[in-house]
């Protein structure tokens, strides 16, 4: 490809410059800051484009505020004789646009990609091989350099997306060490699988092993088995075996004893002569029962032995007296001399006392001044005589009637009068004496008879009377005197009698007073009394200790205690009565009990002794006749049993053959439970030759200890059988086949990466031995022809060594390239190295030219002026573009090579702000 | 009165199985033993007289005590039954103590010793001296005969076959024995035990040879031998459906033979090439939906294999990608499990340029193309002298030639993928 035109619009130091560059050969030149720099980069943006891809970024964007666009358009020519227009811009974003020539360019840009034929050459190759500045000869411990190198002699280059030859051995080897390595430094892959293998197969063969000691732990298991059933049933035929001969060492002992015991005398027992029926029991549970039973009957007579202290003297006292009170109390509510009936009898009292004053006071004032002074209780106008004076003044009364009757009806009338007036008499005496106290009683009694006397006086006198019936007798006046009574009531008989009459009735209200204030007197008194009773009935009782205050404590409150009190008490006395009647009757319940325990005892007594002295003879270590009848209880207990134990004995078919070998049938001896008697021989039982039992017994135990062994054993076997776990063999076998396809894989994998290691050693021993000689070879002519012969055989003999060397010609000797040789001779070398890569590179790529910027600044002029040739036949395939600031340099490149040039101005010093300067005027070529 | 019985071989009970996961193993080992359990029920419900068991009942160092007592069970519900029972013993179960000396777990089974567990239905031929038992119905004839003859070691070499005879009479004669017999298909991947021609079966004169060690189903060419095959396939090589043989043998007749399947899942290997239009991993599912077909099947699990370039190679090459791809497939054609093999798979790319450009990768690229193919010895022998791992041949060794090549199958494209910088990729 090469460059034709060149049109800069803006790009670091070059602004709207136009370069033709049609030629093969141009050298350009310019003073520093005149714009090469970008002139190189400029080519490189047209082929490659901008790089970064970002105005902001870009180094030749322009400087300053004068944000411009770079734009480059080019004419460029291809191998194939194809001109292209092309034109990059980077604005906001880089963009490609392509035409042909003539043609005008138009249409969307491209992105910022390389031309269409450069896909091949990759911008890094361009700079590492196209175009170079003296930078680019760098010593080859650089590590891109000396990738750069590789790729040139080992046939990377031209690879567009492909790594290195280097860099994917590097890989792989790295790789496959990860995987094996026969040192197995860094634990590679195959190593811990190894490692992992070896323990699965460690633990594959304990499986197998545990699953194969399982399997004969199941035989032994079985056999451990078969042999417990066979020892089981040998130890069931010795059991019974045993069973047996302890069977037949009891049953002897057994007939020994029953022939003891049909020695005993048993008729106390049974069926008694007197039609009772004793049977031999266990005294003891009847010694119980008996105990029980006067316990049951004493306990009544327990608690009558608390009830005298429940109904003590005091208590009884207290009953007594309160049965008086309420005894008074049924007579204060009988009188109804409660508090309200007392206060009516002292009001009856007054009044009738206030009546009788009055009606004295009207008769006899001076006897009714002596009443009101007298007590109220007494009865002052009994002791007066009225009786006489009525009798006095009745008998003028009657004188003066039987002087009238006589005048008017004769003595018939009196007579009928007076035996009135006598029954009355009698009547109020009887009156007195049965409602009065004794005395009025008396006085009633005295005034019957007085009146009856009068009565007969009277009869008797009838006819005296009757005269003196005209006058005022003198016993009456007298007897007024005495009574005090009113003179003028001394005018006639009936005044008289009005007055006795008023006074009778006086003398009435009086006792009527006198009987209410005797009874309020009784009832204050009785009421005193009982209080008196009830306070020392509580007194008595402890009540009043139960107050602080006891003379507060309300009397009305006494009887309710008190009756409680007495409720107890009585209620005590009552039970205490019942429980003497339970008593009595218990003590002779317990009396005849007692008799009866003693008769039982007394019998049981004899029974004892009976069969102790029997029992003693057949068993004489009971030292008591109870011991001895628990014995006998057990002993009979003891046959029950091993009469069942017999019979069960009898139907085993060994025995039922035994018995019948002795002529017995098993048959008749089960139905008879009798008990084989000794055989004619003189050997006991149902045996069949004597067994020693105890060398019975130690073969059961032996039997049994071998038992518990085996059976403990086989349910070690049996629960290791069951408790089988972990991973099973096939398992860890599968485990094991897994990694051994991980181990192959991994090794395999390794092989497999050892082989494209060594295949790509190979690809690049090939590729040098067809291709590696001829760029070697080039180059080699290339630094022949610059240094006139001194060096020459460029080789790059150890790709891992990574060194070039050459050939002196001068010492014949080879030479490595890198110090102590001169910085010339080395760029010397990199140079011809590149040039002789350009053929090779040419192959299925375009030429692109080679630009060489300042490369030269180390050369000395004869080995410069050596290179022009070079560079002249090289223009036959590619344009050349040398770049200098030397002058000196430009005219050799033009005389040498004949080079077009291009000369660039110096900077613009009118740049005030020191930026680097925009190159003025067009190029001149 | 035809002879009817079942005939299974190659349990293998306990046996490693196959499966990428030891959930997926897990499984397999239990359908290895619904696979017994099928034949036994099969064998209750087929109006068998007899059924043969030609070896390799179980993996001896692998049985569990648990699995021998299954199978012990189950030889004794078949006698229950009233079936006659005739074990012979193969390589993986021998009838004598081979391992470390100690006693074989068929001889530790119990089932030819009356006073264990042995049966006078249930015969066990676990020595080479020849037995044969008679086999009689219910009213006492008898209807066939079966001699067999066990190995004693897990590897008996000699000829057993030799040693068997054709009884004298009338019945149905039935040979049992666990042999490979030469020269038939499906024996190439298995050693070589016991082995016999097929001229010994056929001048043996038996009626029918019940034979074991051949995991394939199929005749012996030629003879009246048949192979069981195992009732339940293991791995991914034993794919398809598998079982045993239900025969009817009359003297002088030849077998009527009818297979019948046990097995409780299935492997089954695709291979699909041709995969340039494969863009989405869902375009792969039809595809091998399209491949297993809609019948109703056995649970599953598939490994395919792909071949060829495909747009999906890279993704399907990447171990996560590939898991999911094989989760999705694996739900979508409703099977157990998917393993995608992609070691012959290879991305589309336009490599003309690396062809065309002289370069040591295309040196080394070329190189490995050629050394892959069968004839390129010279080139092989350019690689022959690496250090290789152990698992290689020894250098000098016939063997590291073919060694070499196997590995560097596939490995030109592998190099030039390492060699694609990362955006290429």
């Amino acid at each position: 490809m090469r460059l034709l035109r060149l049109d800069v619009e803006c790009f670091g130091a070059l602004v709207d410059r136009s370069f033709e560059l049609d030629g093969d050969t141009f050298v350009v030149e310019g003073p520093n800051e005149a714009g090469k720099s970008s002139f190189h980069a400029a080519v490189e943006t047209v082929f490659y484009g901008f790089q970064p891809a970002t105005r902001e970024a870009h180094p030749y964007a322009t400087w300053g505020d004068d944000r411009r666009t770079l734009r480059l358009v080019a004419l460029v020519e291809t191998a194939d004789g194809a001109r292209w227009q092309v034109e990059r811009r980077l604005a906001s974003s880089a963009g490609l646009r392509l035409a042909r020539d003539g043609e005008a360019l138009a249409g969307p840009f491209l992105g910022n990609v390389a031309l269409p034929e450069l896909q091949g050459t990759p911008r890094a190759l361009f700079r590492a091989v196209y175009s170079l500045t003296a930078n680019e000869f760098r010593e080859p411990n650089d590590e891109g350099l000396q990738e750069l190198i590789d790729e040139l002699l080992l046939g990377d280059s031209g690879l567009s997306g492909m790594r290195s030859v280097r860099t994917l051995r590097a890989e792989l080897a790295e790789e496959r060490a990860r995987l094996w390595r026969r040192d197995n430094r860094g634990d590679p892959v195959d190593r811990r699988l190894q490692r992992e293998l070896g323990d699965v197969r460690r633990a594959a063969r304990e499986a197998a092993d545990a699953e194969r000691q399982l399997a004969l732990d199941e035989r032994e298991l079985e056999d451990t088995n078969r042999r417990i059933e066979v020892e089981c049933a040998a130890l069931e035929a010795l059991e019974h075996e045993l069973e047996e001969c302890e069977l037949r060492a009891e049953l002897t002992r057994l007939q020994r004893l029953r022939a003891e015991f049909e020695s005993i005398d048993l008729s106390g027992f049974g069926a008694q002569p007197d039609g009772t029926h004793v049977e031999l029991e266990d005294p003891v549970p009847l010694a119980h029962e008996l105990r029980a039973a006067r316990v049951a009957l004493e306990a009544p007579t327990a608690r009558l032995a608390v009830a005298p202290v429940l109904a003590s003297a005091r208590a009884l006292e207290l009953l007594r007296r309160a049965n008086a009170i309420e005894h008074l109390q049924v007579e204060e509510a009988e009188d109804r001399h409660d508090e309200r009936g007392l206060q009516d009898l002292d009001e009856t009292t007054e009044t009738e006392r206030s009546r009788a004053f009055d009606l004295v006071r009207g008769f006899a004032p001076t006897v009714a001044e002596g009443l009101e002074d007298s007590p109220p209780g007494s009865r002052s106008l009994s002791s007066l005589p009225l009786g006489a004076l009525r009798s006095a003044a009745r008998a003028w009364r009657g004188t003066c009637e039987q002087r009238a009757a006589a005048l008017a009806t004769g003595q018939r009338r009196l007579l009928p009068g007076l035996g009135v007036v006598f029954v009355g008499l009698c009547g109020a005496g009887a009156a007195a004496l049965t409602l009065a106290p004794l005395w009025l009683g008396v006085m009633g009694a005295a005034l019957s008879v007085t009146a009856l006397a009068a009565l007969v006086l009277l009869a008797a006198t009838d006819g005296r009377h009757s005269r003196a019936a005209a006058r005022t007798p003198a016993a009456i006046a007298g007897l007024a005197v005495d009574i005090g009574l009113d003179p003028a009531c001394l005018v006639g008989p009936d005044a008289v009698l009005d007055a006795l009459g008023a006074l009778d009735e006086a003398d009435e209200a009086l006792g009527r007073a006198a009987v209410s204030h005797a009874r309020a007197e009784r009832v204050t008194t009785t009421r005193a009394t009982r209080h008196a009773l009830w306070r020392s009935l509580a007194d008595e009782a402890g009540l009043l200790r139960l107050t602080d205050a006891p003379q507060s404590l309300p009397v009305a409150l006494l009887p309710r205690l008190l009756r409680e009190t007495l409720d107890a008490a009585r209620d005590a006395t009552r039970s205490a009565t019942s429980d003497a009647a339970e008593r009595a009757s218990a003590e002779a319940t317990l009396a005849a009990a007692r008799q009866l325990n003693g008769e039982l005892r007394a019998r049981q007594r004899a029974l004892h002794n009976g069969l102790h002295r029997a029992l003693n003879r057949a068993l004489p270590s009971t030292a008591t006749p109870g011991a001895a009848f628990e014995e006998l209880q057990r002993l009979q207990h003891e046959r029950t049993v091993w009469e069942g134990e017999w019979r069960q004995l009898a139907r085993r078919p060994r025995f039922a053959a035994l018995v019948q070998e002795r002529g017995a049938s098993a048959t008749e001896s089960e139905a008879t439970l009798d008990i084989p008697e000794a055989t004619a021989d003189g050997s006991e039982g149902p045996e069949r030759a004597p067994v020693d039992a105890d060398e019975l017994r130690r073969q059961r135990t032996r039997t049994r200890s071998f038992l518990d062994d085996a059976q403990r054993k086989a349910g070690e076997l049996a629960e290791r059988l069951r408790t089988r776990r972990g991973t099973t063999p096939s398992e860890l076998r599968e485990r094991e086949r897994q990694l051994e396809d991980e181990l192959r894989d991994t090794r395999q994998a390794h092989d497999r990466l050892a082989l494209l290691e060594r295949a790509l050693v190979v690809g690049e021993r090939r590729f040098r031995a067809a291709h590696q000689p001829d760029v070697l070879r080039a180059a080699s002519e290339s630094l022949e022809a610059i240094t006139a012969g001194r060096y020459g055989g460029i080789d790059y003999p150890d790709p891992d060594a990574r060194r070039l060397v050459i050939r002196s010609n001068v010492r014949g000797e080879r030479v490595t390239v890198g110090p102590p040789l001169s910085r010339g001779v080395r760029e010397q070398v990199q140079l011809c190295l590149r040039l002789g890569t350009l053929e090779h590179l040419d192959r299925g790529r375009e030429p692109l030219p080679l630009v060489l910027d300042e490369a030269l600044v180390h050369w000395d002029p004869a080995r410069r002026a050596a290179l022009y040739p070079t560079l002249r036949a090289l223009t036959a395939r590619r344009q050349v573009i040398l770049m200098t600031c030397q002058p000196d340099h430009a005219r050799e490149a033009v005389a040498g090579i004949g080079a077009r040039r291009v000369e660039l101005s110096g900077p613009d010093t009118r740049d005030p702000r020191g930026g680097p300067p925009h190159v003025g005027g067009a190029a001149r070529t | 009165m035809p002879f009817r019985c079942l005939h299974i071989a190659d349990l293998h009970l306990d046996t490693a199985v196959g499966g990428r996961t030891p959930e997926l193993r897990a499984i397999v080992r239990a359908a290895v033993h619904s696979a017994f359990e099928n034949a036994l029920e099969r064998a209750l419900q087929g109006e068998v007289q007899a059924v043969l068991i030609a070896g390799d009942a179980f993996d001896d160092p692998l049985l569990t005590q648990a699995t021998a007592a299954v199978f012990r069970a189950g030889l004794l519900r078949l006698a229950a039954a009233g079936i006659t029972v005739a074990w012979c013993t193969g390589n993986h179960d021998p009838g004598a103590g081979t391992v470390r000396g100690r006693p074989g777990r068929a001889a530790l089974l119990g089932l030819d010793d009356p006073a264990r567990h042995g049966h006078p239905l249930v015969h066990v031929f676990r020595s080479h001296r020849p037995a044969t038992i008679a086999v009689r119905a219910a009213h006492g004839a008898v209807t066939g005969t079966i001699t067999s003859i066990g190995h004693t070691s897990d590897c008996d070499t000699e000829n057993l076959a030799r040693r068997l005879a054709r009884p004298a009479g009338e019945a149905p004669a039935v040979a049992l024995l666990h042999t490979q017999v030469d020269d038939t298909a499906g024996t190439e991947d298995h050693a070589r035990y016991a082995p016999c021609a097929r001229r010994d079966l056929v001048d043996a004169g038996f009626d029918y040879w019940a034979l074991g060690h051949v995991h394939v189903r199929g005749r012996v060419p030629g003879t009246v031998a048949w192979y069981a095959g195992n009732p339940q396939g293991r791995n991914a090589k034993e794919t398809g459906a598998r079982g045993g043989l239900l025969i009817e043998v009359e003297k002088g007749e030849p077998p009527r033979v009818e297979p019948v399947d046990f097995c409780a899942l299935r492997f089954e290997t695709v291979r699909l090439a041709e995969l340039e239009s494969l863009h989405h991993p869902d375009e792969l599912t039809a595809r091998l939906a399209s491949a297993l077909g809609t019948a109703k099947r056995l649970p599953t699990l598939l490994r395919v294999e792909l071949a060829g370039a495909t747009p999906l190679a890279d993704s399907l090459r990447r171990p996560e990608q590939r898991a999911e791809a094989e989760s999705a497939l694996a739900l979508a054609l409703d099977v157990l499990d998917v393993e995608l093999c992609t070691t012959d798979l290879r991305p589309v790319r336009d490599h003309t340029d690396f062809h065309n450009t002289p370069s040591a990768l295309r040196e080394a690229h070329r190189l490995l193309g050629a050394a892959a193919a069968q004839d390129a010895l010279l080139s092989v022998a350019e690689l022959e002298d690496v250090e290789l791992s152990p698992e290689a041949p020894p250098p000098g060794s016939p063997d590291r030639a073919a060694y070499v090549r196997r590995r560097l199958v596939g490995a030109a494209d592998e190099l030039l993928a390492r060699a694609l910088s990362e955006g290429q990729r």
